[in-house]
Parts: structure tokens; C-alpha cells; sequence
């Protein structure tokens, strides 16, 4: 738990300089202010980051007021309204959830955190060819998003049983975590097994 | 003397009046009625006429004959004497006939003698008196008032010997002459008349003894003394222009010019005239003898005499204003005497001389007489016309039409302003009509008849209505329609106004026939509104029979109703009584289609159910009735439908439309919420329908009628009817038994339940795939669903207790009953069956594992043997987790194929219970996103 608190403060603090450290494809919906450049006051900064800490500490009532709060602020921003549909899904409330996450996806459509998790959604409600889509969509943008590899590897794996694909969505994901996850890796390993064996 | 003073101190004493002088008394003052004392102040009481007379009688029984006033009294009293008989006279004048004869004749014979007496005493007492002139003359009028002719005239003709200068002198002398004419003495009457003529005084008798001296030369034959005599009687009269005198003047007028027409008729007549006259050409009655001549030889009838008189005049006075009218007298003489070749060329010449527009009377302008002749022209015209007109109408030759049309126009050219008043119109238009020129003879006739829509000759406008029958009647005339408009129209005018005309009921009822069939429909009825309610019953009939037509034709249902009503209940109508009552019976079928129109629904279906009621017999009132049915289903009058349902059933049981009606009614009790009722009436439909689908409809219906209501028994024997008659189409064949096991299912009877179930997947089984819809495999899908299902639950109640060798067999067999079932099911193609088959195969594969790890453990097994029976067991049970797993994941395959249900899902579940490793793994969602945008 400490852990994850200094994770994110040290993320939050990230967050001031955000659009230099996010990759070079999603400055351009950074652009939504004029003059190209994103002007966030420090009191709507710590609105902000009081909302992430509280879905972090899975405090969702709050965390979906704030976010809320800072959606009204600042309606021109999707990463809030992704926040807010990541709160909705755990609050199991999918509809509103979706309904929010393809909202910030107008903001900016190329929101790889609402794509993975409209992707989730879509997994859960046995709809795999969105759930392929949205996945595909949110790699194709972020190829470094880790679990949206892994959510693809599971759809493959569970869905489509299509093992060549899953393994390689898996190794993808075993590299951008640097391969901390055992139980992937040891589940990895059997799949490699079985279409060695194949 | 003294007697005189006594009679006038008697007389003076009754008087009442003191005059302050009294007079000297004389004779006079005896007849003070004889005064002019209006003037006298004082009040003297009249003396009587008696008083008088006896006053003067009085006097002269004592008077002498030497007193100077005796003769003065005699005259007085004789003179009082005749004013008495002259009183009595009047008097007795006044009386009746019958009260003259009780007067006394006697007073007055004794009044005149005595009068008679006194003069005469008076006479020959006096003989020289001045005054006997006088005495003279009354005396002959005593004796002509006696009737004493003779010495009558011995008195006159005493008074003329002596008395040359007596104012009676002319009188007398004219009484004589009258007296000689009388006597036929015309020497001694023209000497007394020419006595008076030369007299002086003769004011009175001057004219007279003119005329009269005329006649006395006349009856010598000397006629042209008695002409100058006359005329000189004329010229001293001094006649006032003809035109101006009053009635006695003329009878003078004609007198005198009688008298002298007779006396040049004597002279030898025309030429005589002219002879005379052409000494006196002032005179200004010449033309005037003429004329006079002219008649009195047409009294005689010498006409030619006649005639020639007037011609010499016109002849010898052609400038003559009176050259018209001497031409006129001519024409009036051949008019008189029947020549009549004579008279229509006379008045042809007269007509061309003297017509209005002829130059003459631009030469000779006088207003009167151009008044005159053009009155009479216009009576000759209409003659002449009119003598043709008859001529042609017995010969029919077209010269006496020519002349009768001629005569015709030239009236009309003339007098065209009086042609009305005259029945020239009219009988021009005879003329015409007769020549078969009706187009002219209508316009005529019109013009004779109307003034306007006023009808001013009766006979002209039923001509009018006559000839223009006959030229719409013609049917070469491509005007005929107008023809036709032209004849209504008078029809109407004519019957309007003359509705108890006898020939008003067939003038009605021709136009209003041709009328209806020219499609004038509202001038039909007009037309036979007409007929006068007194009419007698056969035209009453005829004009209804025509109205009704006409209402009906020009929609007016409502009235052509009412008529064919009393057409039909009409003694007349005889064998087209039923005509009636169906034409009747389709006017309230029209009134029902008109209301429909109009949307008035209840309204169309109330006429269209009246029919029935009124004329039930009638062809149209069971299709009435069959739309007033479909009219309250179409709108959802149920009740209403129904109500005429029943009727219609009742009434006409045979009628084709029997089986619809049924049907309606089983829409109409199913719409009324009388759902039991209306499935009822499907069932019958059913069964007495000939077309095969409405009988399988209906059966249908009903079925599901009975079963929505919930009678089961009914729905089931239904449905079980239709499955055993209707094997196609096929989906309604499955349907059926699909609806007969739920209906079993409900009364709880599951034998019956899974009986409907093996029949419905045997058909599929046994039926073309193109007969197979959807609907049909997922109900097999789900009879084979449920029997698995209920073999399942089988499989789920046995347990593995013991005797544990049968009842493991037990077990297996449901579970392969149940396997193979839930394996059909899943073959139809349906989804949602086919997961959960497979889901379902997966739970027992899963349940049997289970089971068998589960199973009750032999008694007599030692610890080592049990372990080993347990190995065994797990061997056994692993090949059905096996199984299970792959059922499920079979099911988990399908979402990559866009199919997921609960079924799915559920297989997922348990594959993360059968396979954690591999399906217990879940998503990665971010804890947050940690960007703003």
C-alpha cells in the first residue's frame, strides 16, 4: 500500500509535465487549447490528483465527484473521462461506463486506457470481436501498453483459442513488465509447449 | 163699381201688412200672386190660386159688359183657368197609370171649357180689343189641349188673317204649315212655312220651316229646291265640326243630310252632286252629301250606286281631304254587299296608298285622319289576313299562305305594338304552324303567349308547349335540346298557372317525362309537383311514377323513397308493384351509401339495416343488411354488428353470404370482448365453411380464442382437430402441437405433454427442409430440449447409493438418454437450444464425475483397498471432468463467433472451476489513467 501511494505521487507530480514525457503520437491531441498548448491551472492540477487517489484507493464515490468536478472544468479533456469510466466499471455500473468511455474517446480518440478498458467490457459481455477491436486500437496506439497486450493475449487464449496469436500478445506483455508476472510467464510457457508439440 | 171696392176692401182685408199710403185699389191687386213683390218690405200673405179665381169669378158674375175691367178679369181668369189645366195636366203626368184613371177627367174638361169660354166670351164681347192676338193664340192651344183640331186651327187661322204683326204670328203660321204637311197639303204647308221663313220673329221656327218647307217642295218633287232649302237649313245651323257634336246635333246632322243625300238620289245621284256643288265649292260638307248619297243607295243596295257615288267625288275632289275616307266607305260598301273579290283588291289598294309608311301621308299630314285610316287599315288588314288565313286552311295551297303571310307581315310591319291585343301572334303563328314552319310558328306562339313568365294567351302558349314537342320530336334537328328546354319551360309556365286545365295533367306529365329523359332531373319533379292533388288518380299515379325516377336519378333517395312508397301501396301499381318496392328498397340502400360517404356511419348503417325492415323481400335488403354489417365491423360497432347479425341470419338463412356473415359475427363477438362466443362461431365456421383455408383459419382462431380464455378442454379439442386436418403448412401443423403440449403441460397431464413433444420432433424428422421455418426448428429444438431436460432431471434424482451396481446403471442410462436428447436438440440449428444442450451435456459429463467420486463407498472395504477404490474411482471419474470440460469449452468457442448467451457464460464459469489455470485468468484493468488528455 505504501507502495502504491508513492507510485502515485511520484506520478502525480508527473503529471504537470506529462505532455513531454507522453509519447510523440498523442501530443498533437494535447492541442486543445489555443495556441496548441494545454493550460491547466494548479488549483484544477490538485483537483485532479486528489481524484486519482481516491479510485487508487478504490474510494469511488469520491473519486467520481471529483472527477466530475474536474470534467466540468475542463469538458475538453478525455483523460478525466476515462478516469471516470475506469470508476463506473468498478462500481459495476458498465453501461454508464461505456457510455463515459466512448465520451472521452470524442475527446480524443486515440485515449488508449478508454480503448483497453471499453475492450474489458466487451470481453466481459462475450462480445470478442469488439473486444479485439478496442484492444488492437489501444496497442495500435500505445504498442507499449502492457495490459492491453495481455487482455488481447486472454482473448485470443479464451475466446478464440488461437494459441500462436495469445503467446505473442503474452511475450509482448511479459517484456514491457520485464517478465515480473509468474503465473503469465508459467501459463506462457505451457501454451509455447503446446504449440511446440502441436 | 162698388162691388169692385167691396172685393177690394175683402181682398185688402187678408192682408196683414199697414202700409202707412194705401194705394188706390185696381183689378191688379186681385192676383197679387201675379206681382213681383220679392222686393216689398212688408208681409202679404200670398193669395191661393182659388182665392184668386174666385176672386176674378166673383168679379165678372156682377161686373158689366161696359166696365172697362171685365175684359182685363175675363182675360185674367182664362188665363188663371189654363195655368189650372196646365197644373192638372202635369199633375196627372206624374201619376201611375192606374191612379190617372181615379182623377177627376171632368175638372179638368171643366177647367178648359171654361177657359174656353171665357175667351170666347171675351172675343165676342170685345172684338176689337188689341190684345185678341193673343186671346186668338190661346185659344187654339185650349182647343188643341181639348183635342178640337179644327177649331184649333180656325183660331190660328183667325190670328194670321188679322194679326200679320203679332208676335204669334210666326207660330201660328207654322202650326198651319204643320197642320197642311199632315194633311198632305204641301202647296199650303211650303206657302205657311215660307209665311214663317219670311216672317219677322221667327227666331224660334226659322230652321224648322226650313227643313220642313224642303220636305213640303221634296214631296212635290222639286228636289232641287227642297236640296237648297235643306242646306239653307243646314248653313243656318251652323253646325259644329262633326267630330264635336253631341248626340241630339248629330241626330240633327244626319237628319238634315238625310234628307238631302235622299233628294240628290232622286236628282239622279253622283253627277247631280257635282252639278250642284260646283256652285258652291265653299260648301263644307260636300264630301259629307256625298257620303250620305253613298249610303242611302247601300240601304237600297245599290251598292254599284253606292260605290260610283263615292268614286265621283273621288274623281272630282281629288284633293279632298276626305279622298281616304271616301276610299274607305268603298271598301266598307264591298265589305257590306259580299263582293269580296271587289273588297280585298280594294283594300290591297287602299292598304298600298294609305298604309303608315306610305308617302301620302307625308303630302298630306293631318294626325286625325292619319288616325283614322290607320285604325281602319288595321281592321282591313286583320280582314284580309284573315280571309286568306281561312282560305288556306281549307285549301293548304301555298299561294293562300303567301297572301295570308304577307297580310300578316304587313300588320305586323305596322301594328306590331297591338298584335297581342289583336291575336295576330297567335294566329300568325297558326299560319305557321300549319305551313310546318314551327320554328317560326314557336316564336310567334311566344310572343302571343308570355310576357316574360307572364302567360297572356292561354291557347298561344299551349300551342307553344305543342310545337315545340314537335321540334324536339324531330329528330333530324340538331337543336332538338334547345327545343327541349324551350318546352319544360312552357310546360312549367302553363301548368303553373293553369293547374285544373284539363290539359295540364298530360302537359305535365309529357315534359317531365321527356324532362327525366334528357337528365333534367330537378325540372322532372318540378314539373310533376304540379299536378294538381285533385288530379284524377291515374295521372297522380303516372306523375309519381316519374317523380320517383327523377328523385331517384337525381339522388335524391330520401324523396324518391316517400314516392316509391306510395307507388307500391298504389291500387294502380298492379304487377309493378314489386318493381316499386325494390326500386324503394334500393332508394334507402342509396340514402345508406350516401350517408357512408359521408362518414356517417351510424347513420348509413341504420338506412342499410331499413331496408330489411321495410321491404325485407326486396333483392337489395339482404346486401342492405350485409353492409350495415360490414359497416358497424369496419367501425368497430360491435354490439351493433352483432344485433344485425342475428337479423341477417334470421332472415335470410340461405343467402350466399351466410358463411361471411358468420365469420363477421365471430369478428364482432371477438371485438365485443365475447371471446367464447366468437370462437364458437369460428368452430362452426369451421365446419360448415366450403373454402378449405377459411375452415383452417377459422378452426385456428378458434383454438387460440378458446385457449386465450382459457378453456382448455376446447382449445385442446381444437388444436387436436386442426392437427388431425391440417398437416400443412407445416410451421401451423408444428405450432399446433407445440400449443397442445403447453395445454397439456398447464392441466398437468405430462404424458400427454411429452406425447406432443415425440410428435412434433418426428415430423421434422420425417418432413422436407424446405417446408421447415425458424419457428419449426426451434420448436423441435425445444421438444427435444424438454424431454432431454426431463430425462436429465431423471439422471439428477438417481443417486449413487446402493445397490450401487444398478443404480450406477440406472444413472448412465439417463445420462446417455438425456446426452442423446440434449444432443438432438442441439442439432437444429438454434442457438439458444444448442448451448444450453451443450451446456447441459457439459453439467452431466460434469455432474457424473462427480457422482462417481461422490458415490457411496463399499462397507467391507479396508483402508487400503478403499484407497485404491477411490484411485479407481478418480479414473474413472476424469475421463467425464474430461468431457465436461470439452462440452464447455465447445460452448466458450462459440463467442469468437459473435454468439454469447448465459449458456456461454455459465461454461465459462465452470470451465474456471474445471480449469483454473487456464480460464480463471481475468483482464488487467489500469488502476487510474495518468494523463489529462
Amino acid at each position: 500500500m505504501y507502495f502504491t501511494k508513492s507510485f502515485i505521487l511520484c506520478s502525480a507530480l508527473l503529471l504537470s509535465a506529462c505532455s513531454s514525457t507522453i509519447k510523440q503520437q498523442e501530443r498533437p491531441q494535447q492541442s486543445v487549447t489555443a495556441g496548441g498548448k494545454l493550460t491547466v491551472t494548479s488549483a484544477e492540477k490538485h483537483l485532479y490528483r486528489q481524484a486519482i487517489t481516491a479510485l487508487n484507493a478504490d474510494e469511488l464515490d469520491t473519486a467520481e465527484s471529483l472527477l466530475k468536478e474536474f470534467s466540468q472544468q475542463k469538458p475538453e479533456l478525455a483523460g478525466p473521462l476515462a478516469n471516470l469510466g475506469l470508476v463506473y466499471y468498478k462500481q459495476g455500473k458498465k453501461d454508464l461506463a461505456t457510455e463515459t468511455l466512448l465520451h472521452a474517446l470524442e475527446k480524443n480518440s486515440k485515449q488508449a486506457h478508454a480503448l483497453n478498458l471499453l475492450g474489458e467490457i466487451a470481453y466481459e459481455n462475450g462480445d470478442a470481436a469488439k473486444a479485439e477491436d478496442y484492444y488492437k486500437k489501444a496497442i495500435a496506439i500505445r504498442d507499449d501498453y502492457a495490459n492491453a497486450h495481455y487482455n488481447l493475449a486472454l482473448l485470443y487464449d479464451i475466446y478464440f483459442q488461437d494459441i500462436a496469436r495469445a503467446v505473442a500478445h503474452y511475450r509482448r506483455y511479459m517484456e514491457l513488465t520485464k517478465y515480473t508476472d509468474k503465473d503469465t510467464a508459467n501459463w506462457l510457457e505451457q501454451l509455447e509447449n503446446s504449440l511446440k508439440s502441436g | 163699381m162698388y162691388r169692385l171696392v167691396i172685393i177690394c176692401l175683402c181682398l185688402s182685408g187678408l192682408l196683414t201688412a199697414c202700409n202707412e199710403t194705401v194705394k188706390k185699389s185696381t183689378l191688379a191687386d186681385i192676383d197679387i200672386r201675379s206681382k213681383n213683390n220679392n222686393t216689398v218690405d212688408i208681409y202679404i200673405k200670398p193669395q191661393s190660386e182659388e182665392q184668386i179665381r174666385q176672386a176674378y169669378a166673383s168679379y165678372l158674375r156682377n161686373a158689366s159688359k161696359n166696365d172697362s175691367s171685365r175684359m182685363t178679369a175675363i182675360t185674367r181668369l182664362a188665363e188663371l183657368e189654363l195655368e189650372m189645366t196646365e197644373k192638372l195636366m202635369k199633375e196627372q203626368e206624374n201619376l201611375t197609370t192606374g191612379d190617372k184613371q181615379n182623377i177627376d177627367d171632368s175638372l179638368y174638361d171643366a177647367r178648359l171649357n171654361k177657359t174656353v169660354e171665357l175667351l170666347e166670351t171675351s172675343l165676342k164681347d170685345y172684338p176689337q180689343a188689341k190684345t185678341n192676338d193673343r186671346l186668338l193664340y190661346q185659344l187654339a192651344k185650349v182647343y188643341a189641349q181639348k183635342g178640337d183640331h179644327e177649331k184649333s186651327i180656325g183660331a190660328l187661322q183667325k190670328l194670321v188673317q188679322k194679326y200679320h204683326k203679332s208676335p204669334y204670328y210666326a207660330e201660328a203660321q207654322f202650326r198651319l204649315a204643320e197642320n197642311y204637311f199632315s194633311r198632305g197639303d204641301y202647296i199650303g204647308a211650303e206657302d205657311a212655312y215660307s209665311e214663317v221663313i219670311s216672317s219677322l220673329g221667327n227666331a224660334i221656327f226659322y230652321e224648322k220651316s226650313l227643313f220642313k218647307r224642303g220636305w213640303s217642295r221634296f214631296k212635290q218633287q222639286l228636289y232641287t229646291e227642297a236640296v237648297d232649302d235643306f242646306l239653307q237649313a243646314v248653313s243656318s245651323h251652323e253646325f259644329t265640326d262633326i267630330a264635336k257634336m253631341d248626340r241630339s246635333e248629330k241626330e240633327q246632322f244626319d237628319e238634315y243630310f238625310r234628307a238631302i243625300g235622299l233628294a240628290f238620289s232622286y236628282l239622279g245621284g253622283a253627277e247631280q252632286l257635282y252639278a250642284y256643288f260646283s256652285n258652291d265649292s265653299e260648301f263644307k260638307y260636300v264630301y259629307y252629301t256625298y257620303s250620305t248619297v253613298s249610303n242611302i243607295y247601300l240601304k237600297q243596295e245599290r251598292y254599284s250606286d253606292a260605290v260610283d257615288t263615292l268614286e265621283q267625288f273621288i274623281k272630282h275632289y281629288p284633293a279632298s281631304k276626305n279622298i281616304p275616307y271616301a276610299q274607305l266607305d268603298i271598301i266598307s260598301i264591298w265589305k257590306d254587299s259580299g263582293f269580296k273579290n271587289k273588297i280585298y283588291q280594294a283594300i290591297e289598294n287602299f292598304y298600298v296608298s294609305y298604309h303608315p309608311g306610305s308617302p301620302y301621308w307625308l303630302k298630306h299630314k293631318n294626325a286625325d285622319i292619319e288616325k283614322d285610316i290607320e285604325k281602319a287599315l288595321k281592321e282591313y288588314v286583320l280582314l284580309v289576313a284573315s280571309y286568306y288565313h281561312n282560305k288556306y286552311q281549307k285549301s293548304n295551297k301555298s299561294t293562300d299562305f303567301a297572301n295570308a303571310e304577307r297580310w300578316y307581315k304587313r300588320y305586323l310591319q305596322h301594328y306590331q305594338s297591338q298584335a297581342r291585343q289583336d291575336n295576330v301572334f297567335f294566329l300568325y303563328a297558326e299560319l305557321l304552324s300549319q305551313h310546318h314552319q314551327l320554328v317560326s310558328a314557336v316564336k310567334y306562339y311566344a310572343l302571343a303567349a308570355y310576357d316574360n313568365d307572364i302567360i297572356l294567351n292561354k291557347e298561344a302558349a299551349y300551342a307553344s308547349i305543342t310545337t315545340t314537342d314537335r321540334l324536339y320530336a324531330d329528330k333530324t334537328r340538331s337543336d332538338r335540346a334547345d327545343w327541349l328546354d324551350r318546352h319544360i319551360r312552357y310546360a312549367l309556365l302553363f301548368s303553373q298557372l293553369y293547374p285544373l286545365d284539363p290539359r295540364s295533367p298530360n302537359i305535365i306529365l309529357h315534359a317531365a317525362e321527356l324532362a327525366y329523359g334528357s337528365g333534367q332531373y330537378k325540372k322532372s319533379i318540378e314539373l310533376t309537383n304540379l299536378v294538381a292533388d285533385t288530379s284524377a288518380p291515374e295521372i297522380m299515379y303516372q306523375a309519381n311514377a316519374i317523380k320517383a325516377q327523377a328523385y331517384f336519378s337525381a339522388r335524391q333517395y330520401a324523396d324518391a323513397e316517400a314516392i316509391y312508397l306510395a307507388l307500391a301501396e298504389d291500387k294502380q301499381a298492379g304487377s309493378k308493384r314489386a318493381e316499386y318496392r325494390d326500386r324503394l328498397a334500393l332508394s334507402i340502400y342509396k340514402q345508406g351509401e350516401t350517408e357512408k360517404q359521408n362518414n356517417n356511419i351510424a347513420a348509413a348503417s341504420q338506412q342499410f339495416n331499413r331496408i330489411s325492415d321495410l321491404v325485407p323481400e326486396s333483392a337489395i335488403a339482404a346486401t342492405g343488411l350485409y353492409d350495415a354489417i360490414a359497416l358497424c365491423i369496419n367501425n368497430k360497432l360491435w354490439q351493433q354488428s352483432i344485433q344485425y347479425i342475428g337479423k341477417f341470419q334470421s332472415l335470410y338463412p340461405r343467402d350466399k353470404r351466410s358463411g361471411d356473415v358468420s365469420k363477421k359475427l365471430s369478428v364482432a363477438y371477438l371485438n365485443s370482448g365475447q371471446d367464447i362466443k366468437a370462437a364458437r362461431e369460428f368452430e362452426k365456421i369451421s365446419s360448415q365453411e366450403k373454402n378449405s383455408e377459411v375452415k383452417m383459419a377459422a378452426l385456428w382462431q378458434a383454438a387460440e380464442l378458446y385457449e386465450q380464455k382459457k378453456d382448455y378442454a376446447s382449445a385442446i379439442r381444437s388444436y387436436s382437430r386442426y392437427t388431425s386436418e391440417y398437416r400443412k403448412p407445416f410451421a401451423q401443423y408444428v405450432e399446433a402441437m407445440h400449443r397442445l403440449g403447453l395445454l397439456y403441460a398447464a392441466r398437468g397431464n405430462n404424458a400427454e405433454v411429452n406425447r406432443w413433444r415425440q410428435r412434433i420432433i418426428k415430423a421434422d424428422k420425417t418432413t422436407s427442409k424446405k417446408y421447415k421455418t425458424d419457428r419449426t426448428r426451434y420448436l423441435a429444438s425445444v421438444a427435444s430440449l424438454e424431454l432431454a431436460r426431463s430425462r436429465h432431471a431423471e439422471f439428477n434424482r438417481v443417486r449413487l447409493v446402493k445397490p450401487l451396481k444398478a443404480n450406477l446403471h440406472k444413472k448412465k442410462l439417463a445420462m446417455q438418454a438425456a446426452v442423446k436428447l440434449y444432443g438432438q436438440a442441439s442439432v437444429y440449428g438454434i442457438m439458444e437450444t444448442a448451448t444450453e444442450a451443450t451446456y447441459a451435456i457439459g453439467s452431466i459429463y460434469g455432474d457424473f464425475s462427480r457422482a462417481l467420486l461422490d458415490s457411496e463407498r463399499p462397507g467391507n472395504l479396508g483402508e487400503e483397498e478403499l484407497a485404491q477404490y477411490e484411485i479407481l474411482l478418480e479414473d474413472q471419474a476424469f475421463p467425464f471432468e474430461e468431457k465436461a470440460i470439452e462440452f464447455y469449452e465447445t460452448n466458450l468457442a462459440r463467442v469468437k463467433d459473435g454468439i454469447y448467451n448465459d449458456w456461454i457464460r455459465k461454461s465459462h464459469e465452470r470451465l474456471k472451476v474445471l480449469f483454473p489455470v487456464r480460464y480463471k485468468r481475468e483482464p488487467k484493468t489500469d488502476a487510474f489513467v495518468n494523463v489529462f488528455h
